[in-house]
């Protein structure tokens, strides 16, 4: 009865409550003047927000669940080292670490706003959020170039400044006005490999002559693969197999027996974690390895590399931005600190410090600017100026062109030995002597 | 290459089948479709896991502990979860089991985060060079395992008196319970089977594959298709249907384009299913 009752009021409350609600809107609009607020105004309120705040903020796109999850954490540790590097007296001897803060802003320090990185959607939402909610300066991440488009389209519409590693050539080609990226793209990773296998067949005499490409069936994959075909042909290489597979596979055994059957000199391979594991296993299992396989990064230069697969991921390569071996002091420092303080005693890894650094170089613009107004720190980002003798990335530092891209930049090619990543190519900065051909599984 | 392919085929198609199996028994007895099957699997893989950390057993030796570990929690989830479902709307009762293996997946993504694990340390390794054939061990024993396993299940759905009472129960549970069969007792005996079976298919699994909180999703979607192949309610149906799954994934691998695999599995499917719209074995 009572319900009954109630019924009968809310039919008669809900007209006469959505007539009040439509009311108040139109009240609203007509004291705007009847004006959409246009979204870098929506981003200049935030920016005057940060601005007057103690912070700059800045946002980080991290898969925090899911498969990707324990990189996304070893990626917010490197993160936070190089935070408390910024914000604490710290001695390790890179630009930023003496004082607290950024000294150009007052010792305003950088606080980090983090958001889940699942998908390309997500990436967008996530990067939108972090902007206008959160009053983000910039947002850094762990993207993936597929991820980083999407991404773009919040930056370029609400004018953040986006530093991504997503390492698809078309990131610079599509005209972004705040995209930047530090470390190289596939195409310099491409060219350095078969510049490698050169090098081998001059100085080793090794005698590689044809290749084989794996690569799964994303972005990722899809991209390098249609560089390292251009490159076989300039190069001289004959291709004997080339495989596009699932990246939803279950199994990956009719791939291997393609590959066993082809029997390159070298196996190129674009893959993320999982499929490494199950492609080195199955190789095991049909008990056929070739005289290189090379990964393009991904799943090759994770740490997950060495727990999954222990004394088998010997000798693989990888192509990469950074290695821990490389020839300066501040590298073994981070490394170090990272260890003892934030990681529980995982190595960094190239892929965790170049997401880091990401946020390190924007915070040096943001210090070089002098404020946080976006097209400042654009400028000062391209003419970032840093001090060769306190570096601990590769290369020479950093020159951004128009695009973003910082040509000062230089990749590495590592080969697992030992049980870690050491550098094997180019011979100005090599460790040791690359293994080739790897030895059978005996 | 052909004969390897029939042997890989054959590993693949034996796992498939398993999940298959158990997702073909519960379906038969009691109309529901297990989406959490895939993660029974993987609960299965991280009791082998952890056996072989803590305990030095080797993932095959750990089958029969798994088995009971998982036949005890799908009774569980029968008596908690699905027996109540069972009494609502049919909606329920087909997505229950689906947010089951949300939870169940999630739940193993914050106890034991999405590393990826392996068993490194196994009893048989090494492989066997035929010529025609390389025979890996580490493959060869998980497949005479998961055989054995699929011939104990149809030994006792079709010989043991609980077997029996499943099938009368799938067959017309009013009828079963008029000649005195309790149906509740055979729905959470199949359940806790249907469980076990993917408990012992992730322990053969872990032999040779990596373990980590979503492995089962991939395995779930080709299992419910070998169901479908074989046909709904055929226990031997759907462990035809897994065997075909596999034969066909490695051969249309080898020997038409790795990229579209999955699809000429699909359109087998499809070529199936409008030729026979109950399966190859469905009655």
């Amino acid at each position: 009865m009572m319900f009954k009752k109630m019924e009968k009021h809310s039919a008669e409350w809900i007209p006469l409550l959505i007539g009040i609600l439509l009311f108040v809107t139109v009240l609203q609009v007509a004291k705007a003047g009847g004006r959409v607020t246009e979204p870098s105004e929506e981003r200049l309120s935030k920016e005057q927000q940060a601005t007057e705040a103690e912070e700059v903020i800045i946002g980080v796109l991290l898969p925090m669940s899911g498969t990707q999850a324990k990189a996304g954490a070893e990626v917010l540790a490197a993160v936070e080292m190089f935070v408390d590097i910024i914000n604490e007296e710290s001695k390790i001897g890179i630009p930023l670490a003496e004082g607290r803060g950024l000294p150009n802003l007052n010792g305003k320090k950088i606080k980090i706003v983090y958001g889940d990185l699942k998908s390309a959607d997500t990436a967008l939402s996530e990067a939108e959020r972090l902007i206008t909610s959160e009053a983000a300066i910039g947002i850094c991440g762990m993207f993936s170039s597929a991820t980083t488009k999407t991404a773009a389209v919040s930056t370029e519409k609400y004018k953040a400044i986006l530093i991504s590693e997503g390492t698809s050539p078309s990131l610079t080609a599509k005209g972004y006005e705040y995209f930047f990226r530090i470390f190289p793209d596939d195409t310099m990773y491409v060219r350095d490999t078969y510049q490698f296998l050169e090098n081998l067949n001059e100085m080793e005499d090794a005698g590689i002559r044809t290749v084989a490409f794996v690569s799964e069936d994303t972005e990722f994959g899809k991209n390098i693969e249609v560089i390292e075909r251009e490159y076989a042909e300039e190069f001289g290489f004959d291709v004997v197999e080339n495989i596009t597979y699932s990246s939803n596979a279950t199994n990956l055994i009719s791939e291997c027996l393609k590959i066993k059957k082809a029997d390159p000199d070298v196996l190129m391979m674009s893959s993320y974690i999982s499929d490494v594991i199950l492609y080195m296993n199955t190789f095991k299992q049909i008990d056929y390895m070739p005289g290189m396989i090379i990964g393009q990064r991904g799943g090759f230069m994770a740490s997950e590399l060495f727990t999954a697969l222990g004394a088998d991921a010997e000798g693989l390569y990888s192509t990469s931005a950074w290695a821990l071996d490389l020839n300066l002091p501040l590298v073994q420092e981070l490394n170090e600190l990272y260890k003892a303080e934030y990681s529980g005693g995982v190595d960094l890894i190239a892929d965790v410090l170049k997401c880091a650094a990401d946020v390190y170089v924007l915070s040096l613009a943001v210090n070089q600017a002098g404020s946080t107004d976006v097209d400042a720190i654009k400028s000062a980002m391209h003419n970032l100026k840093y001090p060769s003798d306190q570096l601990f990335i590769s290369g020479k530092g950093f020159t951004f062109d128009e695009a973003g891209q910082n040509n000062e930049g230089v990749s590495l090619i590592s080969q697992i030995q030992d049980g870690k990543y050491q550098t094997v190519y180019p011979k100005e900065l090599k460790n040791i002597d690359a293994i080739y051909p790897v030895p059978g599984w005996e | 290459m052909i004969i390897q392919c029939i042997f890989e085929g054959l590993i693949i198609g034996s796992i498939l089948a398993m999940i298959a199996m158990g997702i073909a028994l519960i379906w038969g007895v009691m109309n529901v479709l297990s989406f959490a099957q895939g993660e029974f699997l993987m609960l299965g893989m991280y009791i082998a896991f952890y056996l072989n950390q803590k305990l030095d057993w080797d993932p095959i030796l750990s089958i029969p502990v798994t088995m009971a570990v998982m036949f005890g929690l799908g009774v569980v989830i029968y008596k908690v979860l699905i027996s109540r479902a069972l009494k609502g709307p049919v909606l329920s009762q087909r997505l229950i089991t689906f947010a089951l293996g949300m939870v169940l997946a999630n739940g193993m993504l914050m106890l034991v985060s999405s590393e990826f694990r392996t068993i490194k340390e196994v009893m048989f390794t090494g492989t066997v060079n035929l010529d025609y054939l390389v025979v890996s061990k580490e493959k060869l024993v998980p497949l005479i395992s998961s055989m054995t396993i699929t011939a104990l299940l149809f030994w006792f759905i079709n010989k043991t008196r609980y077997g029996k009472a499943i099938r009368a129960t799938a067959m017309e549970k009013d009828a079963a319970e008029l000649v005195g069969i309790d149906s509740e007792k055979a729905y959470m005996i199949a359940f806790g089977i249907s469980c076990g079976v993917a408990g012992a298919a992730g322990c053969i699994l872990s032999y040779y594959y990596y373990i980590t909180p979503t492995v089962g999703s991939g395995f779930l979607l080709f299992g419910v298709i070998a169901v479908a192949l074989g046909g709904f309610g055929s226990i031997f149906g759907a462990f035809a249907g897994g065997i075909l799954m596999g034969l066909i994934d490695v051969f249309a691998g080898v020997y038409f384009n790795t990229a579209l695999k999955y699809v000429v599995v699909c359109v087998v499917f499809m070529l199936i299913v409008s030729f026979k719209p109950k399966g190859l074995f469905g009655k």
